[in-house]
């Protein structure tokens, strides 16, 4: 008798695939960038028009996150507002975003961004969550409450892996945040780890409720990359047995 | 410090493919108490250790039976601390006289150190008779007592010192206590078992904290206490069977860990410390590398080793393993020998350059023909896997899911039975980095993952099966580290690297 009947807990892309990605690739150096008044990074700067960016070799390379087309916007304007001088600049198609040349320095850094921005467009309006780069923490959530101190749920989204030669998939993850009394977040390390490590005791399960809690405000979700959509609507992927695909075909054999 | 990026960076090299992915069989590690046990028996260490005594007092092997007779306690605590000294009192009449108390359902009984060990004789001091010091002037207080510990060993004896204090590894405060207390005793070639007490406004940390719970259980914190003391004074309380393969007797004669730590004389560099045992599990030796800069590659995650660095890593660890006395024999009767390297990261091109450089400079100079594994080990949880026949969806400790060819995920920790309603547990990621390569002594992702899932059971830190979660050649190698970056580390000849001293 099989005892497994095996999930991962992951979301695979069920929108376009990877590859044909129009990209801005600018020769610029990162020592060009402009201060900023307000004493913003870059990212921020940058994520704030809906563009990712990453620096890798002499070049920026940078797609709009918001929807829109590269040639829908207007590039020279960014790069001059935040940049102090650049050369060449040129659009690129990216076939190999999953290589192992792009995806670290590259690939992973611009779909962080994109991942970051489409959780706060969708979020930005819901007074209970916290957005925190790629983490979501949803304020009325309290898991554990202790004397001085109760500690919230959220979800993460800093894993992404790639599948296959064209796709990603995201890992998400239950995290957990620690205030104190006057809503502040605690500091001190010991009590912060003791109380989250409290809150996050439970079996799979339970693990498996909080996680739904928290991405049923999330998914579907639709991160823009370019001229693609990637779509996330489930975080179980089931494991099918080699007997249980056997039994299958049997089954399409007899109808 | 031990370099904590290396576990970040191998996420990037993995690539799930959805056509590979399938659950992989793993065989259950039975761990070993007695020659006469018999293969099929799983038994758990308490269990064992009461059924058949510690591995080391029931085998015929002469390099494997333990080479003494008792365990002499020496215990201190800082002056002034009362509550150190209360509680570490009460402490060690427990591990003298045992502890029978059932707090809460989920409890266990401890008969005492020297029955449960089965030795045939162990002092341990009364509170009287513990020795206090003032922190930060213990090397004085050794000073007249250098003799005593010397006698231990003319009695066929073994020393272990246990300290209190205030320190504990969840935070900072009062760290150079542990670490005096390491640092003197390991100078003076004693092994030490830290005994801490921390207590702050709402809770507490600590075996010594643990002590005065008495609403909380206790037996199995203790019998980790013992545990580790037996290991500590080079006791060795059961052994595995590497029972890889269905189809061949493939066994690993040595398996190898690297981890690297910070060096704290020279800014910017960093030492690599390997850990070698046997396929036993016990330790051969350590290797430390000499500083090196690590190389940051555009578009590599974390270091890179130099290929000078690996190679001299490699011929070192080579010539420390062959002049072991307890492995030259079954080296010298082998045609190939099978080593197994692991690192919480991905083996850069250059470090395996500069290992298959070490191993094909031994094969000219000594004629030693080695097959390698060069295995990569992610601790960083990546996927959780939820089986939904469990009653809490737990997946059981041992499930393993191929992700790609070279790649499985693997709970080594966890439950064991589907009804189990044990907290969630995190898998760790194995990349078989060279499998199918012609030198590889693996065969299959399989072979691999029982492997390391068999390694997991070597760590002798825990009688709580499966709460270990990497392979115990990384377990230990980290500890070293660790402890090596303080400067506490013992001389080369010294006694203790016959032991689990760093545990």
């Amino acid at each position: 008798m099989n005892v497994d009947k095996l999930f991962l807990i992951m979301a695979p892309n069920e929108g376009d695939t990877l590859d044909s990605i129009q990209t801005w690739k600018v020769k610029i150096r990162r020592q060009d960038v402009k201060p900023d008044p307000q004493g913003r990074t870059l990212r921020a700067r940058l994520l704030d028009k809906g563009i990712a960016h990453s620096f890798y070799e002499e070049y920026l390379w940078a797609i709009p996150v918001n929807g829109r087309k590269v040639d829908e916007l207007n590039l020279r304007e960014t790069i001059s507002e935040n940049f102090l001088r650049w050369r060449e600049e040129e659009v690129q198609e990216i076939n190999n975003f999953t290589s192992d040349e792009l995806w670290y320095p590259v690939s992973i850094v611009l779909l962080r961004d994109a991942i970051r921005y489409a959780l706060w467009t969708k979020l930005k309006d819901q007074k209970n969550f916290i957005i925190y780069k790629r983490e979501v923490y949803d304020k009325k959530r309290i898991i554990y409450s202790g004397t001085y101190t109760y500690v919230i749920l959220g979800v993460s989204f800093e894993k992404i892996l790639r599948m296959g030669h064209d796709n990603i998939c995201l890992c998400p993850e239950i995290v957990y945040e620690c205030y104190d009394s006057s809503n502040k977040r605690v500091e001190y390390h010991f009590e912060r780890q003791k109380n989250i490590l409290l809150a996050s005791r439970c079996n799979l399960k339970v693990y498996c409720e909080r996680l739904d809690l928290m991405i049923k405000n999330i998914f579907p979700l639709e991160i823009h990359l370019s001229n693609k959509t990637l779509k996330f609507n489930s975080i179980y992927y089931e494991i099918i047995n080699e007997q249980e695909k056997m039994e299958q075909m049997r089954l399409e054999e007899w109808l | 410090m031990v370099v904590k990026d290396e576990r970040q960076s191998s996420i990037f090299a993995i690539t799930i493919r959805k056509e590979k992915l399938k659950q992989i069989p793993t065989l259950e590690t039975s761990l070993i108490f007695s020659d006469k046990q018999p293969s099929q028996e799983f038994i758990i260490p308490i269990r064992g250790i009461r059924k058949y005594g510690p591995y080391d007092t029931n085998t015929s092997d002469k390099h494997l039976s333990r080479k003494f007779r008792g365990v002499e306690f020496f215990v201190f605590y800082p002056k002034n601390e009362d509550m150190i000294y209360k509680t570490l009192s009460d402490l060690i009449s427990m591990l003298r006289d045992g502890y029978f108390e059932r707090r809460g359902s989920h409890d266990t009984t401890f008969e005492g150190f020297e029955s449960e060990f089965k030795l045939k004789e162990v002092f341990i001091p009364e509170a009287n008779e513990f020795i206090g010091y003032t922190p930060g002037n213990l090397q004085k207080e050794l000073e007249s007592r250098k003799i005593d510990f010397a006698q231990v060993f003319e009695r066929g004896n073994r020393p272990i010192v246990i300290v209190g204090g205030t320190s504990h590894r969840s935070i900072m405060k009062n760290r150079e206590q542990y670490l005096e207390s390491k640092l003197q005793f390991t100078n003076l070639d004693l092994p030490c078992q830290y005994a801490s007490y921390y207590e702050c406004e709402t809770s507490g940390a600590g075996i010594l904290y643990g002590v005065r719970r008495k609403d909380r259980p206790f037996g199995y914190s203790l019998w980790n206490f013992a545990l580790n003391i037996y290991g500590k004074v080079g006791g060795l309380a059961w052994v595995i069977r590497q029972d890889l393969s269905k189809v061949d007797s493939l066994v690993i004669d040595l398996n190898i860990g690297i981890r690297f730590v910070r060096s704290r004389s020279q800014k910017g560099f960093i030492i690599g410390y390997v850990t070698i045992l046997d396929r036993f599990g016990r330790l051969i030796g350590v290797i430390s590398s000499s500083p090196f800069k690590a190389q940051i590659e555009k578009g590599v995650a974390g270091m890179v080793v130099p290929r000078e660095v690996m190679e001299n890593i490699m011929v070192e660890v080579l010539k420390k393993a062959v002049n072991d006395v307890r492995v030259k024999e079954i080296f010298s009767e082998k045609e190939t020998i099978n080593i197994a390297i692991h690192r919480l990261s991905i083996f850069h091109s250059q470090e395996i350059q500069g290992i298959v450089s070490a191993i094909d400079k031994w094969y000219e100079l000594k004629k030693m023909k080695i097959k390698y594994a060069l295995i990569s080990i992610i601790d960083k949880p990546l996927i959780l896997v939820l089986n939904k026949l469990a009653t809490y969806w737990n997946a059981l400790r041992g499930t393993t899911i191929r992700l790609d060819d070279k790649v499985a995920i693997l709970y080594t920790t966890g439950t064991t039975s589907l009804n189990d309603r044990g907290v969630l547990s995190y898998p760790i990621t194995v990349i078989a980095q060279n499998l199918g390569e012609k030198k590889c002594p693996f065969t299959s992702l399989e072979e691999v993952c029982n492997y390391v899932y068999s390694l997991t059971n070597l760590h002798w830190q825990t009688v709580i099966a499966g709460s270990v979660r990497l392979p115990a050649t990384l377990e230990f190698a980290e500890n070293i580290a660790r402890l090596s970056s303080f400067g506490i580390i013992p001389k080369e000849n010294s006694w203790l690297w016959q032991t689990l001293w760093f545990v």
